[in-house]
């Protein structure tokens, strides 16, 4: 039972690690809002900045603890590399690097005439921010288009 | 996610009165894990596969097999 419990919390915490992702490009988002919005605008941006960055540590923090502590009590023997959550996680994690090579690859003839008179910021932000979406995005609507009623043919008891 | 690797876990989760959990947790694995198995949403790794198959007691082949072409 405590493999099958080593295993749920692996796939909660790339499950919190996922929506701690995704707070993250919030915060990015808001710092890179920053550089086009009026100054006093900056001071709420800098407080959802915050707020956002607790969360993610809210988020994150206790299911990495617990899993940590479930594993060592296992011994380290789970590995999660195995699970849906894991594959799911993974093919988030080469959208994102697809992503923001294409961005980076198109951003020099496209958009660069665009933008040229935003400062560095702006870009090094909007660019963390769509890798930090890419991945989000690609994690949930994975989650959302695999979602089946999976009790509803299950044998209880 | 959607896999052409057919399975029949649901089948032999009947037979043996066993629900996605209890499995899940005598092959090591959530029971997300097993439910996607099962809708063919996820292909597993060799290493469950021959878990789901030596916990049931039956050949790999008994359980995931290939869709006739």
């Amino acid at each position: 039972m405590t493999e099958h419990t080593v295993a749920q919390q692996a796939e909660r915490l790339l499950l919190r690690t996922a929506m701690g992702v995704l707070c993250m490009s919030l915060v990015y988002s808001a710092e890179a809002l920053g550089y086009l919005v009026d100054v006093q605008y900056q001071s709420l941006l800098d407080g959802t900045q915050t707020g956002l960055s607790i969360l993610a540590t809210l988020i994150v923090l206790p299911g990495f603890v617990r899993f940590a502590r479930l594993r060592k009590a296992e011994g380290g023997q789970h590995c999660d590399a195995d699970s849906y959550m894991g594959s799911v996680f993974q093919r988030a994690c080469v959208v994102a690097f697809s992503v923001t090579f294409w961005v980076l690859v198109l951003h020099e003839p496209v958009f660069k005439s665009l933008t040229a008179t935003l400062p560095v910021g702006f870009y090094l932000n909007s660019l963390l921010v769509i890798s930090l979406g890419a991945f989000s995005a690609s994690f949930f609507m994975t989650l959302w288009r695999d979602r089946q009623d999976d009790d509803a043919l299950d044998l209880e008891g | 996610m959607a896999s052409q690797l057919r399975n029949r876990i649901r089948v032999f989760r009947a037979e043996h009165r066993l629900s996605q959990a209890e499995l899940a947790a005598a092959v090591g694995v959530s029971r997300k894990t097993i439910s996607t198995i099962e809708g063919e949403k996820f292909i597993p790794s060799t290493v469950i596969a021959l878990k789901i198959a030596r916990y049931f007691d039956v050949p790999v082949e008994a359980i995931f097999s290939l869709p006739i072409e």
